[in-house]
């Protein structure tokens, strides 16, 4: 099981005009934690407060059924926010 | 959220006469992948398969003693035989264990190995913090289904597809399975949602599974 590419996303989704997909990095990961904090301040507590560690490791292949790792809140004026 | 030492766990654990507990131990891992193999051939299908793999304990299984990891492993020994497993994983963001997997010897399964550990797995989850211990129970027979029901733990759903199982010789499908689930805080401390947040059919389900949650909420002082 493999995840698709930002491009392979992007032709199965496509967004609106401005915005874009992009690969998620290793630098992008201070500024993610500081930005979901702000955008969505619930996540302080409980499973998903792990995305605001930098040694947050999700497991995959073992992940009981359970919600999306989609949040609340992270769709105003088309901008989509989800680290999930 | 710290696993339990052997000794707190056998604190916990009373299994009947010449039956005896102990952590998976490094040097049995190869063993226990073997006897899983034969004990429950299906395991060689779905989610649980990575028990089979030596490299899931190396990577993701705790040993006593060792790096705190998630997943725990407890066999159970009768002299010096391997004669069954039982598997929890923690998950210390949400305070939640997740009953992973329980498999016995089919020689034997007439102890009741299974059933003396299900209450322990509540007294542990508390033990530890947790909040919650849930688990799913295949829908190809109805055992752990019943043994689940037996010791108070409630059904919450079916997972659709969850999972997969070899439902005829050479066939794979996936399945839906029996979501069950024990609430280990005391009724204060679990919000009820609001039942404007639910559309309709949340809400029918909500009454049909959880209208009366006191089976679900399992503390005891």
């Amino acid at each position: 099981m493999r995840w698709p590419s930002a491009q392979a996303i992007a032709a199965l989704s496509p967004l609106p005009a401005g915005y874009r997909y992009a690969q998620f990095g290793r630098a992008d990961i201070a500024p993610l934690m500081s930005s979901v904090k702000e955008w969505h301040p619930g996540i302080a507590v409980g499973v998903n407060s792990c995305y605001l560690r930098e040694d947050c490791r999700r497991r995959f292949k073992s992940e009981p059924p359970r919600r999306s790792n989609f949040e609340p809140g992270v769709e105003a004026d088309f901008e989509i926010v989800s680290c999930g | 959220m710290q696993w339990p030492t052997a000794s707190e766990l056998g604190a916990l654990i009373k299994l009947p006469e010449g039956y005896r507990f102990e952590f998976l131990r490094r040097a049995d891992v190869r063993a226990l992948a073997a006897a899983l193999g034969r004990w429950h051939p299906d395991i060689a299908i779905g989610g649980a398969i990575c028990y089979l793999r030596e490299t899931f304990y190396a990577d993701q299984v705790y040993f006593e003693g060792g790096q705190d990891r998630d997943v725990m492993v407890v066999v159970f020994v009768q002299g010096q035989d391997l004669v069954g497993m039982w598997s929890l994983e923690k998950e210390p963001d949400s305070l939640t264990l997740y009953a992973r997997l329980i498999v016995i010897d089919p020689m034997h399964r007439s102890a009741k190995l299974a059933s003396n550990v299900m209450p322990i797995a509540e007294s542990m989850g508390r033990a530890m913090g947790a909040g919650l211990i849930f688990g799913a129970a295949t829908l190809k027979i109805p055992h752990m289904q019943r043994a689940l029901e037996t010791v108070g733990w409630q059904f919450v759903g079916f997972s659709s597809g969850y999972d997969q199982e070899m439902v005829s010789p050479g066939v794979v499908k996936r399945v839906f399975e029996a979501v069950y689930c024990k609430v280990l805080v005391p009724e204060e401390d679990l919000v009820q949602p609001d039942p404007k947040n639910l559309t309709p059919r949340a809400r029918a389900l909500w009454e049909a599974i959880c209208g009366d949650t006191a089976p679900a909420v399992g503390h005891r002082p």
